[in-house]
C-alpha cells in the first residue's frame, strides 16, 4: 500500500541536501538493515516468525518432551477433552492432542508458504528479467502469458488443479505458486524496465558486457530490493490461500495434520467443541498478522520506491 | 475513448484464447481421469474402453478436441470446411456452449445460469457494504491523521487482512447462530439463502445474506479503506486542494466536492480489479455459509470430479474477469482524464 507523508519526506530530503551529507555513505542494505532494525514491531513480528519455524522444524522434540503427545496419536477414552493440564489446547474427536497437531501443522503451512514464495519468486523474476531486458516480441509473449495466468480466476485454478494432481506439500506449493508468479513477474519486469534505461547499463554494455553478465551482475541487483520486499508481503498471503485449500479438503489431506484441514473437522463438533474452531484459526491469524506487520516493514525498510 | 476501448477490446483477444488453451491443456494432461476411473474399470473389456473414448470424442488428437470444444470446430463445419476436421463435431464455447458435465450429461451453462443470482447477490452486497463502509473509514482516517481513531481503523484493517475469511465465517456462527440460540437470544441462519419451504420473502432473505455478506466484505474493507486513507492524504496536499481553501471555500466543501472526489478514483480500479471476484472470491465463503453459488458449485462438482464442468466454470469466471479487467480500465480512462493511454 502506498503510505502516507511522500511530501514531508520529500522535503526532508531537500532538508538533508542543503545541509549536506551529515553522515558517511553507507551501502544500500546495510542502510536498509538498519532501518529495519530500528522498526520495533517489524523486528518483534519477524523474531515471532522465526520462533514459529524453529517450532516448526523441532516439531518431533516438542512432541515428546513438551506436549507428550505424536500428532496422530488416538486416545477414544478421552475425546472432546476441553483445555486442560493434560491437553493444553484440548483434544479432538479422535482424542488427538490439538497442541501437537498445531506444531505439527506449522511445518505444512510455513513449509508450503516458504516454498511457494521461493519457486512463484525465482519464476516471476527470470520471466521479469528476460522480459524487461529483450523487449519487444519475448517481452510481448512473456507478459500476454502473465495476462493469461491472472485471468483465470485463482480459486478455480486451484480447485482444477488439486483434482488433476494429488496435492502434497511439493505440488501443493507448485500449484500456488503457478498463480502467484505472475504478479511477481509484472513487478520485476517494470523494475527492470526503469533501471534498463539508466546511463550504467550503457556503459557497461559498452565496455563490452555480454547479456548474461548484463541481467545478472547489474539488472538483477537493482531489482533484487523489490524481490525482497514482495516476498515478505506474499507469505502471509499464501498461509491463507494454503490454509483455505487445506480447509475445502483440496490441499494437504488428514491425517496429516495443517492448521487448514484441522478446521475441516472441527466444523462438524464445533456446537459443543468451540476449542476445536478456535486455536487453529487464532494460530493462522497470529501467524498471518506477523508476516504481513514484519512483510510491512521490510518495505518499509528496502523499498526503493519510497525513498 | 470508443477508438481507445477498442483497441482494449482487440488486445483482449489473444488473453481469451490462452485462457482456454490453458484450461483445455490442463485438463488434457490427464486424459484418463476424464471419465473417473475408465481406464482402470476391470469389467470393461479394452475395446469397451476404445468405444466409450471414441463416443466421447477423447480418441481425436488434442488439437482437434480443443477446436471442437472452442466452437471453432463447428464455426468452420458451417462454414464447410469440416472435412479438415473429421469425426462429429459439436457447438463449443463460440456458440456459448460450455460443454457438458461428465456425471449427469446436463449442460453446464445451465447450472451456471442456475447459481449465478445466489453468487452475485452475495458478491455484490459484500462489494457494496466495502465500499459504503470503507470510504467513510479512509477519509476519517486522512483527515484525522495520527489521532487515536487513525490509529484504531489501520488495526483494524491490518487484523482484516490476516484473518482467514472460512474461519471468521466459522466464529461467526459459533457465535451468531449456536450461541445466541442456546442463550435464548434471536439467532441467525446458518447456511443457505432462505428458509426452506417456509422462507423466501425479503426479511428472510436478508437475514440469510447478514453473516456472508460481512465475513466477505471485511477482507475488502480492510484494503479499500487503506487506500482510501492514502489517496485521500495524497489528494488533500494537491495545489487544486490549497486553492480551494486560499479562495476562501469551506473546509467540509473542500473536502468531499473536491478532494474525496479525485481521491476514490484509484478505488473505482481497485473495485474493477474485484470483478473477478464477483465469480469466484466468495468460495470459501459459500462453501462456510452452504451457499449455493458457483464457487461452491465447482467445489462439489471437484469433489466428484466432474472435471468439465469444473472447466466450464472455470472458463465462464476467466471470460468474466477479462471483461471486467476491460470496463475497469475504460472507466479509469472515463473517471480520469488525466490518464490516456496510447
Amino acid at each position: 500500500m502506498l503510505d502516507t507523508g511522500t511530501v514531508s519526506e520529500a522535503a526532508a530530503a531537500r532538508l538533508e541536501l542543503e545541509a549536506g551529507p551529515s553522515r558517511p555513505a553507507q551501502s544500500y542494505w546495510s542502510e536498509s538493515w538498519e532501518r529495519l532494525r530500528a522498526n520495533r514491531i517489524g523486528v518483534f513480528c519477524g523474531a515471532l516468525m522465526l520462533v514459529l519455524a524453529a517450532v516448526a522444524v523441532m516439531a518431533p522434540i516438542f512432541s515428546q518432551y513438551v506436549t507428550h503427545f505424536t500428532p496422530s496419536k488416538q486416545d477414544l477414552d478421552n475425546i472432546f477433552l476441553p483445555p486442560a493440564r493434560q491437553h493444553w489446547l484440548g483434544s479432538d474427536e479422535l482424542g488427538r492432542d490439538t497442541l501437537t497437531r498445531l506444531i505439527w501443522g506449522a511445518r505444512v503451512s510455513l513449509g508450503v508458504a516458504f516454498l511457494t514464495v521461493a519457486i512463484a519468486l525465482t519464476v516471476g523474476a527470470a520471466v521479469g528479467l528476460v522480459a524487461g531486458y529483450y523487449g519487444r516480441w519475448v517481452d510481448e509473449a512473456l507478459m500476454r502469458t502473465v495476462d493469461v495466468v491472472l485471468s483465470i480466476p485463482a480459486v478455480f485454478l486451484f480447485i482444477l488443479m488439486s483434482i488433476l494432481f494429488r496435492p502434497t506439500a511439493i505440488t501443493l506449493s507448485l500449484i500456488i505458486a503457478s498463480v502467484g508468479w505472475g504478479v511477481l513477474a509484472r513487478l520485476v519486469r517494470g523494475e527492470v524496465l526503469s533501471v534498463r534505461s539508466r546511463d550504467f547499463m550503457l556503459a557497461t554494455r559498452s565496455i563490452g558486457a555480454g547479456d548474461l553478465r548484463l541481467i545478472g551482475r547489474h539488472l538483477l541487483p537493482n531489482v533484487l530490493p523489490i524481490m525482497v520486499v514482495a516476498a515478505s508481503l506474499t507469505v502471509g498471503q499464501v498461509i491463507l490461500i494454503e490454509a483455505a485449500l487445506d480447509f475445502l479438503g483440496l490441499g494437504i489431506l488428514p491425517p496429516t495434520p495443517s492448521w487448514g484441514n484441522m478446521l475441516t473437522n472441527a466444523q462438524s463438533y464445533f456446537v459443543h467443541s468451540g476449542w476445536l474452531v478456535i486455536f487453529p484459526g487464532l494460530t493462522i491469524f497470529v501467524t498471518v498478522l506477523a508476516a504481513n506487520l514484519f512483510g510491512n516493514a521490510v518495505r518499509d525498510a528496502f523499498d526503493p520506491r519510497l525513498r | 475513448m470508443a477508438k481507445y476501448a477498442v483497441r482494449r477490446a482487440l488486445a483482449a483477444i489473444p488473453v481469451v484464447f490462452g485462457v482456454t488453451l490453458v484450461t483445455f491443456l490442463l485438463i488434457h494432461f490427464t486424459q484418463g481421469s476424464f471419465v473417473p476411473g475408465l481406464d482402470f474399470n476391470p469389467s470393461l473389456r479394452p475395446e469397451d474402453v476404445a468405444r466409450i473414448r471414441a463416443n466421447l470424442g477423447l480418441d481425436r488428437p488434442w488439437y482437434v478436441q480443443y477446436l471442437d470444444w472452442t466452437g471453432i470446430a463447428f464455426f468452420f463445419k458451417n462454414a464447410g470446411l469440416a472435412g479438415i476436421l473429421g469425426g462429429k463435431v459439436n457447438t463449443g464455447l463460440l456458440e456459448g456452449d460450455f460443454g457438458r458435465s461428465m456425471i449427469d450429461g446436463s449442460p453446464v451453462l445451465a447450472h451456471i445460469g442456475e447459481r449465478l443470482p445466489n453468487t452475485l447477490e452475495l458478491t455484490i452486497t459484500a462489494i457494496l457494504l466495502g465500499v459504503v463502509i470503507s470510504i467513510p473509514l479512509g477519509v476519517t482516517g486522512a483527515l484525522r491523521r495520527g489521532s487515536k481513531l487513525d490509529h484504531f481503523f489501520t488495526a483494524l484493517s491490518v487484523a482484516g487482512f490476516a484473518v482467514p475469511a472460512f474461519w471468521l465465517g466459522l466464529v461467526l456462527i459459533l457465535l451468531f447462530s449456536v450461541s445466541f440460540h442456546a442463550w435464548g437470544l434471536p439467532w441467525l441462519p446458518s447456511s443457505g439463502v432462505a428458509t426452506p419451504l417456509t422462507g423466501g420473502d425479503l426479511v428472510d432473505r436478508v437475514v440469510h445474506l447478514l453473516m456472508p455478506a460481512t465475513v466477505l466484505s471485511f477482507v475488502y474493507l480492510s484494503i479499500w479503506s487503506r487506500y482510501t486513507r492514502s489517496s485521500m492524504l495524497e489528494v488533500l496536499s494537491q495545489d487544486y486542494v490549497r486553492t480551494a481553501r486560499a479562495k476562501g471555500m469551506a473546509e467540509r466543501r473542500v473536502t468531499y466536492l473536491h478532494a474525496l472526489r479525485n481521491a476514490v478514483i484509484p478505488l473505482a480500479t481497485l473495485i474493477g480489479l474485484e470483478l473477478p471476484g464477483l465469480v469466484g472470491g466468495g468460495l470459501v465463503v459459500e462453501v462456510v455459509f452452504g451457499w449455493p453459488g458457483i464457487g461452491r458449485l465447482a467445489f462439489e462438482r471437484a469433489l466428484q470430479y466432474d472435471v468439465t464442468t469444473v472447466m466450464g466454470i472455470t472458463t465462464f469466471a476467466a471470460l468474466l474477469v477479462i471483461a471486467g479487467n476491460l470496463l475497469a480500465d475504460v472507466l479509469y480512462a472515463v473517471l480520469d482524464p488525466r490518464i490516456r493511454y496510447s
